[in-house]
């Protein structure tokens, strides 16, 4: 993203003001989307949800489901931000369950995406594991999705430890990234790389320390 | 080697070397042991001669059969049931000048365990009418003798039943080395030659072809590719008139061609067009006002000249270079197909709306849809049809396949002033916001606004 978040929110007000005027509530409702994570991400998380809220509303009853996906997601997002985790895991299963009626794959691999990496960062790795091979499996076609599901199995199993697998799928990931020109991922995922190195280092340094001293303690067989 | 004691006729000797062949050698040699008939189908130059006369020189086969190893080169006389007889008696050795049938034969075939290879079989396979069903008869026949292998070499894959088909493959990459530096002394292996190689698909004529001719002209690795960017597959002819395009257009003067009508060569201009070929169940509908299409494409795959793969009809790369239009958008079959591919892209695509799965297509024939509109774009830059088309293929790979288009730099030198600039640029830019380059998206983006909001068009 290009964090240019008071233009994007700028934008969309505009947008939406032009919509209100055509009377096209599903292009306000696009508009009210696309504003709600702009503040979301500027950091305006009840005007967020607010927002966001409205979108849905909005929205007729059928129809318009991606929309509404999308808008869930929103929501997830800016719960967890809030600390919410059990309200943002409510609305990522419903924007899941919507893509997963309508067979859209790769919406699929982002809800899939938005849970391993909440339960990632809730310490629950069965579940982010899970939720992170789900992503993979819907990334057919899509290789900065591949990528992306990389980048995070490798940060998954940096927190279990699992420092060489780690490494060779943030670099896998690396590689892709580059291909793609995506640079602030790549960015991103060096950036990992750079932590499994250190955190490897900082082991493998910890394991000495442990090991001389109890072999100090150890007494001599002589 | 010894003069033949029986009478009839020794077989030509083997090729000097038959490189990556042996798997294939030795599995015909099991099938000859056993006397299993056995049928070599592939494209002209694909090397169907060369494992033949392999197999008869195989030590194993020289064992079981001594001198009753037989070779007709069914080219090489007037194609007919009665000199295909003729010639049959005189090189078994039977010595029944004219035989009217098989009937005469029978005795002598009868008596003997043999192996005969009936080389380029085609020529008398592609016969029409009653004559073709006479030498299919007699050809099936000689199938049935338990005493006597038949080997058939052939372009086309109507042979006898009971005979064991094998598909002749091209050369793996370092067979097709093999082959290319037995002939070709001026320059070492380097990665520029094995890329042309790889071009002409690993098709052994071509490559015999291209290093023979380069070996003539004393031309250096260098000088060789560029030739080779230069010419492409019109630079592959010796000077002893032997050259890829007799070798295709023999295929194409055969009967069963011939009766195809006269679209049948600009067809294959279509398959030789597209890098994937054509989908097999899109035929109907790309060439509605052909009869009977399927037909066609059926005995362009019997003859050798096309063959399947998941699903499309493709060709290899020697004969698609030969039979693809020098001027595409000239080709009445290849304009109608850009029209009917330019109406399939322009469905609306959201997740909501109907068409978004029906749109997954674009999946499997992304790279000829890529190449139709970067050759029609080269041509058509005024056309607002075309760009259209493109900015919908754009917005097609946005939702179902995203990735990296070459399309990307013509779009931008499009004049501001066009009409389909500003979406074609706009769907460009979703598609590196899809791949993570939010930079580009950014910049395209931030023209497409420019343009619209010059034209008054920002709501």
């Amino acid at each position: 993203m290009l964090r240019c978040y008071k233009e994007g929110e700028k934008q969309a007000k505009e947008a939406l003001e032009v919509y209100e005027r055509l009377g096209d509530t599903v292009g306000q409702a696009e508009c009210l989307g696309a504003l709600a994570i702009s503040l979301h991400k500027s950091g305006q998380l009840d005007a967020a949800e607010e927002v966001a809220s409205r979108a849905i509303n909005l929205l007729p009853k059928k129809g318009n489901q991606f929309l509404l996906s999308r808008c869930h997601r929103s929501l997830a997002a800016m719960h967890w931000s809030k600390g919410d985790i059990e309200k943002a895991i409510l609305h990522s299963e419903t924007a899941l369950g919507i893509a997963s009626f309508w067979g859209w794959y790769n919406h699929l691999h982002r809800d899939h995406y938005f849970l391993a990496t909440l339960f990632c960062t809730q310490g629950r790795f069965d579940d982010a594991n899970a939720h992170v091979e789900l992503a993979n499996s819907h990334t057919v076609n899509n290789p900065f999705e591949l990528a992306l599901s990389m980048y995070l199995q490798a940060g998954i199993w940096l927190q279990q430890f699992k420092f060489e697998q780690a490494k060779s799928k943030a670099l896998h990931a690396v590689e892709i990234f580059e291909k793609l020109g995506a640079v602030q991922d790549l960015e991103t995922c060096r950036q990992l790389l750079g932590i499994i190195d250190l955190m490897q280092e900082e082991i493998a340094g910890l394991s000495l320390v442990v090991i001389n001293s109890w072999k100090s303690a150890t007494p001599s067989a002589c | 080697m010894l003069p033949s004691s029986a009478p009839g006729e020794s077989p030509p000797p083997p090729p000097r070397i038959c490189f990556g062949r042996d798997e294939l050698i030795e599995k015909i040699v099991d099938f000859a042991e056993r006397l299993t008939p056995v049928a070599l189908i592939g494209a002209g130059g694909i090397g169907k001669t060369s494992i033949a006369l392999s197999v008869l020189h195989d030590n194993r086969i020289i064992r079981r059969f001594g001198d009753e190893r037989r070779f007709i080169r069914c080219d090489q006389f007037p194609a007919s049931c009665t000199h295909f007889l003729r010639r049959l008696s005189e090189v078994v050795g039977a010595g029944i000048e004219n035989p009217g049938d098989l009937t005469p034969l029978r005795p002598f075939l009868s008596s003997r365990e043999m192996l005969i290879v009936l080389d380029n079989a085609e020529s008398i396979l592609g016969l029409q009418g009653t004559s073709a069903q006479e030498v299919y008869d007699v050809m099936e026949e000689l199938s049935h003798f338990s005493n006597v292998c038949l080997c058939i070499t052939s372009r086309i894959s109507a042979v006898p039943p009971d005979c064991e088909t094998l598909d002749i493959p091209t050369l793996s990459m370092e067979a097709a080395c093999d082959t290319f530096y037995r002939i070709y002394k001026h320059g070492k292996h380097s990665d520029p030659i094995n890329n042309v190689l790889a071009q002409l698909d690993f098709h052994p004529l071509s490559i015999t072809l291209l290093a023979t001719v380069a070996q003539h002209n004393k031309w250096n690795t260098d000088r060789l590719t560029r030739e080779w960017e230069r010419q492409r597959t019109r630079m592959l002819r010796t000077r002893y008139s032997k050259s890829l395009a007799a070798t295709i257009e023999l295929s194409l003067a055969s009967p069963t061609f011939q009766e195809l009508g006269p679209d049948a060569r600009a067809l294959l201009g279509v398959v030789a067009f597209f890098p994937q070929g054509v989908d097999e169940n899109n035929l109907d509908w790309l060439f509605p006002t052909i009869p009977d299409i399927a037909n066609i494409f059926d005995t362009f795959c019997v003859l050798s000249l096309t063959s399947r793969s998941d699903g499309f009809v493709t060709m290899l790369a020697p004969l698609r270079d030969y039979f693809c239009p020098r001027d595409p958008t000239a080709s009445p079959f290849l304009c109608v197909i850009k029209d009917h591919y330019s109406r399939r892209l322009s469905v609306e695509i959201y997740p909501d709306k109907p068409g978004y799965q029906e749109a997954r297509w674009i999946i499997l024939e992304d790279t000829n849809i890529e190449h139709l509109l970067n050759t029609f774009t080269l041509t058509d830059t005024e056309s607002d049809d075309i760009w259209d088309a493109c900015a919908c293929f754009v917005e097609h790979l946005y939702w179902h396949e995203p990735r990296h288009i070459s399309l990307g730099s013509k779009i931008e030198g499009l004049s501001d002033s066009h009409p389909s600039k500003p979406q074609c640029l706009y769907q460009l830019s979703r598609l590196f916001q899809s791949l993570g380059n939010h930079a580009e998206a950014q910049r395209l983006l931030s023209h497409t606004l420019e343009i619209w909001r010059e034209r008054g068009d920002d709501h």
